[in-house]
């Protein structure tokens, strides 16, 4: 039998499977959505051209997440550094919190797109503008007619009603899609 | 969705800092606070993730992460000392694409001969609900999702581990080493060349070294392994240790811990839901589909929509455009349950390919269906409904008029994927059909996700006349 492991198609489909959470998991360590990025286009490189050393059966998600705090402290070493910036402390700490939460918000993930459709069509419209359209405020802020501190308190109200309406769904219901 | 944020004042204190690095510009004080509440405090710690990571997603779900011109990067080594001689050129063009981020239809390189993982090889009863491959003996089965409603399915994987699945399951293939089983039960029988093997549950992780076992696991994660032959190692995903079960060994698994058992002799007792089913005989199943009684089915365009319909089936489709907008009605007749009370209930859906539209040009689809909760509008007429007179009509492809439907549940085609059967159930649908009172429901179900453009693809669902799939069903479980 021919060894068939490692092979383009595997790392195409665990990547593809993923590659989300591995996203989200970068930017909750660098919130600056060009900087993750960057972070995280260097990682599924790293991820490419290593992938020889992934031990197949292994967990792909928590190797992926490995590579990606490894991008995360060279991005931090190559680029400027900001009073803003979090320590390394801080970074070490998230990223294990992250690591053993990792189910629980895989699940999280997966109930925020009921979540979404439940929101008002405002709500709903700020969500897009902001995040699907990379809007920022003062951008939003003319475009809507509105201030910016009227915006800036939406958002943090849809977030949090995000928030309690996964929280919630988890915990009251077996959730669960059909696919 | 009009509460007031609840939550501990930690938990609003951390939000609030999130706020300020999302929109904001956080000052150099909150954000040594915000270093500091979460170096600090567990609480914080979790809520910090939580938030940011729904920020991300909320980015992600309705952008996609960037796409940075990388070809240049990846060419250079497609065969730099691994063993990656024998690809063939498709492949990494294809996973070039993926890591660009451009992404390519998973049908491309889901039906090459070549990448499949293993085969199906032996079937006993069984009844399919969610498939990805052919479901006939012989059948190649590529990584993806596998609901089995009952009987059992034997997989020969490719490095020789034989998997039998025992119905009601659902498994993930994903890979030629690899499964996640995230609901139902399985046996594994794994020869020298298949060491290594893992079987992922929400909360375990098992690998085999050279042997025979079980495991079963339910939605709450909860998990059991017996070792039948050999030796298996188990590990808690959360790094709460792990074990190495031999032969007749039992081990349980839940959120917290593993649990090893006793040696048992013959007879396995996991901790399984089966048991707590024995017995309930209070209840039978009744079938109802779209063609019984009062029943209907019907699908509407928008207009401007002068070309592709479809006698068999059910077309649906929501795109960024006005034309060529489509949404499916079922009606349902609920005079055979005779007022009975619904204990639970389910609508099967069957999806075939319609050959409008290309399926490379959508994302996964996210499909909602909506009870109609005024029973005035139950009476529409197949032939005559249109999308403006149909009920709860709303201009946008994606949704209904709410103030005369309820959402009752939604399904998922991941990208590529136009055929199978999908199904919803649940409290809200069971509900939704035990408070109707003319004994005739109308269901109607809209695709919410967007295709980006015109082209993109119309689904269809296997209607009343629809030669050999069953047409829309419901399958109600009734208390004598």
């Amino acid at each position: 039998m021919s060894d068939p492991k490692q092979s383009p198609e595997e790392f195409v489909f665990l990547l593809a499977r993923h590659e989300r959470l591995i996203g989200a998991y970068v930017m909750t360590m660098v919130p600056n959505p060009t900087d993750a990025d960057d972070i995280l286009q260097d990682a599924k490189v790293v991820m490419w051209r290593n992938f020889s050393q992934f031990q197949p059966g292994s967990n792909f998600a928590a190797w992926a997440r490995k590579v990606a705090f490894h991008q995360v402290l060279a991005f931090r070493k190559r680029k400027h550094r900001d009073r803003l910036d979090f320590s390394d402390e801080f970074l070490n700490t998230i990223a294990e919190e992250m690591e053993t939460s990792a189910p629980h918000l895989e699940k999280r993930e997966r109930a925020l797109n009921d979540c979404m459709a439940k929101l008002p069509g405002d709500h709903r419209e700020v969500v897009l503008l902001r995040y699907h359209q990379g809007l920022e405020l003062e951008e939003m802020a003319s475009r809507l007619k509105r201030t910016t501190t009227a915006l800036y308190r939406l958002l943090s109200r849809v977030r949090h009603v995000l928030h309690g309406c996964v929280s919630e769904t988890l915990k009251t219901s077996d959730y669960d899609y059909a696919s | 969705m009009t509460m007031p944020p609840k939550g501990s004042e930690i938990e609003r204190e951390v939000f609030a800092l999130c706020d300020e690095i999302l929109d904001g510009k956080i000052s150099e004080e909150n954000n040594a606070r915000l270093e500091a509440l979460v170096l600090t405090n567990p609480e914080a710690r979790r809520a910090y993730v939580e938030y940011m990571q729904l920020s991300a997603a909320l980015r992600q779900t309705s952008a996609g992460l960037a796409s940075g011109a990388l070809e240049d990067v990846l060419q250079p080594f497609p065969e730099s000392g691994s063993k990656r001689t024998s690809v063939l050129p498709w492949v990494w063009k294809i996973a070039a694409a993926f890591v660009l981020g451009t992404g390519i239809p998973s049908a491309l390189w889901l039906n090459r001969e070549n990448s499949h993982v293993a085969t199906l090889v032996e079937v006993s009863g069984a009844r399919w609900e969610t498939c990805v491959f052919a479901t006939e003996v012989g059948a190649k089965v590529r990584p993806g999702n596998v609901r089995l409603a009952e009987g059992l399915a034997r997989f020969s994987f490719r490095n020789g581990v034989d998997v039998t699945l025992e119905g009601p399951a659902e498994l993930e293939v994903q890979g030629v080493n690899q499964c996640w089983l995230k609901n139902g039960a399985l046996v594994a029988h794994v020869p020298p060349s298949g060491k290594g093997f893992v079987v992922q549950t929400d909360y375990a992780k098992l690998t085999d070294l050279g042997t025979e076992f079980g495991i079963r696991t339910d939605r709450s994660g909860d998990c059991a392994v017996h070792v039948l032959n050999g030796t298996v190692e188990l590990q808690h995903v959360s790094g709460a240790g792990s074990v190495r079960l031999s032969t007749g060994q039992l081990a349980s698994i839940n959120a917290r811990e593993i649990l090893k058992l006793e040696r048992t002799e013959g007879e396995s007792t996991l901790p399984s839901s089966v048991e707590g089913d024995v017995g309930r005989i209070r209840s039978f199943t009744h079938e109802i589909t779209t063609t019984n009684g009062g029943g209907a089915a019907a699908y509407v365009s928008s207009p401007g929509t002068k070309l592709h319909f479809s006698d068999t089936l059910l077309l649906l489709k929501n795109a960024r455009v006005s034309g060529f907008l489509r949404k499916v009605l079922l009606r349902f007749d609920l005079s055979s349950i005779g007022g009975r009370s619904l204990e639970s209930a389910r609508l099967t859906l069957n999806f075939d390919r319609t050959g409008f539209g290309f399926a490379s040009l959508n994302q996964d689809a996210q499909f909602a269906v909506y009870g109609i909760t005024n029973d005035a509008l139950d009476g529409w007429d197949p032939g005559t409904v249109s999308w403006e007179n149909m009920p709860a009509h709303s201009e946008r492809g994606g949704e209904v008029d709410v103030t005369q439907a309820t959402r009752v549940g939604t399904f998922v085609l991941p990208r590529g994927v136009v055929r199978g059967s999908y199904y919803i159930e649940g409290d809200a649908i069971a509900r939704y059909l035990q408070q109707d009172v003319n004994q005739l429901v109308t269901l109607v179900i809209v695709c919410e996700s967007e295709g980006a453009v015109p082209a993109s693809v119309v689904y269809g669902i296997a209607g009343n006349n629809h030669p050999t799939l069953p047409p829309p069903t419901l399958r109600l479980r009734i208390t004598q």
